[in-house]
This record gives structure tokens, C-alpha cells and sequence, in this order.
């Protein structure tokens, strides 16, 4: 049986920040990893590093996801420069554009709302007209439908398969032990210690980080917390590659630094399904058409679907068990725009108990409350 | 260096136009496979890196052979069959759009 003082089940991105966070603060941490028929939303998600628009009535959120985008760039910097994987992080800020003028009174009220639930009564994204965003994409001709959009400067966006391979390199060069192809079947809590069956052999820890996506309720339960969440199906396409002609991330449209154009604007609630839909799949092509005419040449090479993994209000959830001390839940959307306070507030969460600002935003206690209320 | 197992073969040929150079190719099969037969060292260049390129898998999957065909550019070779009068010229790297403006 292999012991060690930290184990955190679950290796996509949101487990992988939290290990290579613990392993800054200990020697002993050991990082658990399903295998390739995971529902792994770390490696079907668009790859967006994006603040505007989210945290609406949950103005916590709202900022945790604007300090992570401002800390991105070094983090970035540094794993890359650690690992040599190029993640091919860029931050020039995002658009998400409005179809009609409709859409743009809408985004218009969204901002207002997220500026007066703002701490400093200010929210940094603007409202553009079409002709300011025609100049901010001078190579690409916006479609006649396009009313305008929000533009915000901290908004970026990175090949989210280079940050999984980046976090499960550094986690290998810092001499974690990264365990691949195992799946954790039961926890049990004995003498103040966990002992973890899996597919391959027992481990015992510590303390236990549970990151598994949507396996995270059925080990939490094992650990006396109640937590969860809900799959939202999102389908994404991928075109054949141009020459770069879009420079930013836009809300459900970007082209990476390869040249090939992500397209992801989809969220269905059907359970565990990863099927795509060509229905959808062509609304979705419309809707980039109705954007930028000019990509209506492009031939689409793939299509795929992925599981966002949504908690009831959408917001983190970051719990310790009360039951059993030293279990720890971590499980949120926005897993890439977050990684960098993953790797550190959380971590060190974990290890010290020192817990950020206004943390019980984040706790499962707030899901009593509307249950009462 | 390639041939084809039936050299000899009664098929019908056609003629394809490759890089300028008219060549003679035998009907039914793809353009791969007939730019191959003709000797070509390759078919395209990387979109990243500018290295030379050629078709590898010859099912669709690979995505190595593309090829710019009667104008259209990025096309897979190797799911396409030869016609007669077909324009067959390398790709070279990325593609460019339509309203494209050069900055």
C-alpha cells in the first residue's frame, strides 16, 4: 500500500493545479488519474481564460475569476518556462458580440448588473458599437447583424490540452507521484487516516483532495459530504487552418495560434451524453456565419462534445469534510480561467487552513441556506 | 520510388494537371495516389513549421495531404478521385479567407 501525506483523486486540471500547489508545501503528494474513458472536461473545453459576463448575483465569483485572469500571465510564464510546454497563453482581451440590437440591450443590462453588485461600484467591460469592433478586428469583416458587443481587457485564451500535459509534467518534475490509468472505488476514514481502494491497489493519505469532475459526489458521499453537480453538455467544431486574421477570443468563436477556428456556443442538459447533434452543430455554423461571412469557406476537420461540470448555482465548490477532517472537496466550472488560485489560495487552503477572502461563498453551507429560504 | 501494382493495367486514363505539368493518371483513383505515382517529393508545406509534406495515411484521417484542387484550397487528396482536366497544385501552409486584408 502506498502512503503519503496528500492524495488528490482526479487528474484533469482542476486536481493537476491543486497537486503541483500541494507539492510547493510537501514532498509526499500522490496525484490520481482515471484513464481515457474519463468524462474529461479538461480536455474537451474551448480554453477560454474569460472574466466578463460571469458572477452575475455572485459578486465573489465574479472577482475570484478576475484575480485568477490577472495573475494568469506570470503563471502561464512560469509553467511554461518550467516544463517547455508553449500553452500558447494570450491575453488581448475578449468580445463577446451581440446579433441585433435585442441581444445588445441585453448585454448592456448584464454589465450594469455586474458593475452595481461590484465591490467599487466598477466592472472594466465596455459596451462597443459595431464600427469600434469592426476596427478592433481589422482583418475580418463583421457580418451585417452584428449590433455591437462587450469588450473586456482581461478576458484571454490558451490550448487547454498544452495546461493539462504543462500541470502533469511539473507534477512529474517535482517528484509527485502521478498515478495513471486508476480509478478510486471507496474511501474509507480509519484512526484520522484515509485509506483508498482503487482499480489497482490501495493507497492511504493524510489528507484527500477529491477533483474527480463528475465522480466527485459519489466519493464525497464516502466522506460524509453531500455535494452536486450536474453535467451540461457543450458541443465544439474545429475548422481546417488559415493564416491568423482573428486576434481575440470571442464569446463561443476563436481562431489558435495554429490557424484552425474553435467554434463552441452550445449548452444542453441531457445527462451523460456525448453526443453531437448536426442540428446544433449547423445552428452553431450560422451563427458564426451571421459574425464573419468570410468563414463560411471554411471546411469543419471535427466536431465533439464535452460535460461542463456544474454545481446547482454554477459558482466552485471548495469544502472540507466536518465529518471526516482532512477530506477535501474541490469541483468547479471555469477549471483553465481558475488554475492559477488552484495551484495556490486553494492549496494552501488544504495544507494550512487558511482560507481566502469571504471563502464561505464557496462552501456547501450556502446550498442549506436556499434550501431554507 | 512508387508504382502502381498494375502498371499495365486496360483502366481508362485521364489527364490531370499537376503544378503546371500535365500527367497522365489512370480513372478511379485519388489524387494521392496519382501524384505519388508521378515521383512528386511532396504535396504540401506545414502550416507551422514550412517542412515538406506528404499524403501518409491515404484514408481521410491524417490530414497530411492537402492539397489545393480546381482552386480550393485544404483539400484532402486522398479522398478525392482524379478528373479529367482536374488542377492539382501544392498547398502551401495556411490557407487565407476571401475578405481577407493584408496588414
Amino acid at each position: 500500500m502506498k502512503h503519503s501525506d496528500f492524495l488528490v483523486i482526479g487528474a484533469g486540471v482542476i486536481g493537476s493545479a491543486v497537486a503541483c500547489g500541494l507539492l510547493r508545501k510537501s514532498r509526499s503528494v500522490t496525484l490520481l488519474d482515471e484513464g481515457g474513458d474519463a468524462l474529461r472536461a479538461s480536455l474537451g473545453n474551448f480554453g477560454l481564460v474569460w472574466v466578463q459576463g460571469k458572477g452575475q448575483g455572485a459578486r465573489r465569483y465574479a472577482e475570484w475569476c478576475h484575480e485568477a485572469s490577472e495573475v494568469f500571465p506570470e503563471y502561464a510564464q512560469k509553467l511554461q518556462d518550467e516544463t517547455g510546454v508553449d500553452l500558447a497563453y494570450r491575453k488581448p482581451g475578449g468580445l463577446t458580440l451581440c446579433h441585433g440590437e435585442e441581444e445588445y440591450q441585453k448585454r448592456t443590462q448584464v454589465l450594469a448588473r455586474l458593475k452595481n453588485e461590484s465591490r467599487h461600484g466598477a466592472y472594466d467591460c465596455s459596451m462597443l458599437r459595431r464600427q469600434e469592433i469592426q476596427q478592433m478586428l481589422p482583418t475580418l469583416t463583421l457580418g451585417p447583424g452584428i449590433a455591437g458587443g462587450s469588450y473586456s481587457p482581461h478576458d484571454g485564451y490558451l490550448n487547454p490540452l498544452a495546461l493539462l500535459k504543462a500541470l502533469h509534467t511539473s507534477f512529474t518534475l517535482g517528484e509527485g507521484a502521478f498515478c495513471s490509468g486508476i480509478a478510486a472505488t471507496n474511501i474509507y476514514h480509519e484512526h484520522g487516516r484515509f485509506l483508498v481502494t482503487t482499480s489497482k491497489g490501495k493507497f492511504s493519505a493524510e489528507k484527500i483532495v477529491l477533483a474527480a469532475g463528475h465522480g466527485v459526489a459519489r466519493l464525497a458521499a464516502m466522506v460524509g459530504m453531500q455535494v452536486e453537480v450536474h453535467p451540461e453538455q457543450g458541443q465544439l467544431m474545429v475548422t481546417e487552418r488559415t493564416r491568423p486574421v482573428l486576434s481575440m477570443p470571442i464569446s463561443g468563436i476563436q481562431q489558435t495560434a495554429e490557424g484552425s477556428f474553435i467554434v463552441g456556443l452550445s449548452k444542453r442538459e441531457i445527462g451523460f451524453n456525448t453526443d453531437t447533434d448536426t442540428r446544433l452543430l449547423k445552428q452553431m455554423a450560422q451563427r458564426v456565419v451571421n459574425a464573419f461571412p468570410a468563414l463560411a469557406s471554411l471546411r469543419i476537420v471535427r466536431s465533439w462534445s464535452a460535460l461542463r461540470i456544474l454545481s446547482a448555482d454554477g459558482l466552485p465548490i471548495y469544502q472540507q469534510s466536518e465529518s471526516c477532517p482532512g477530506a477535501y472537496v474541490v469541483t468547479s466550472h471555469s477549471g483553465i480561467t481558475l488554475a492559477p488560485l488552484h495551484q495556490t489560495l486553494i492549496a494552501d487552503w488544504i495544507v494550512d487552513g487558511v482560507q481566502p477572502e469571504e471563502f464561505e461563498s464557496f462552501g456547501t453551507r450556502r446550498f442549506d441556506v436556499e434550501k431554507t429560504a | 520510388m512508387l508504382k502502381r501494382l498494375h502498371e499495365n493495367s486496360d483502366r481508362k486514363k485521364v489527364t490531370i494537371n499537376f503544378e503546371g505539368v500535365q500527367i497522365e493518371v489512370l480513372a478511379g483513383e485519388t489524387v494521392a495516389a496519382a501524384v505519388l505515382a508521378a515521383e512528386t517529393d511532396y504535396t504540401r508545406t506545414s502550416a507551422i513549421s514550412g517542412v515538406h509534406r506528404a499524403p501518409y495515411c491515404q484514408m481521410g484521417i491524417c490530414f497530411e495531404c492537402l492539397m489545393e484542387i480546381d482552386g480550393v484550397p485544404n483539400r484532402q487528396a486522398c479522398m478525392i478521385e482524379v478528373r479529367e482536366g482536374m488542377k492539382v497544385n501544392r498547398q502551401h501552409g495556411a490557407r487565407g479567407l476571401s475578405d481577407e486584408v493584408s496588414v
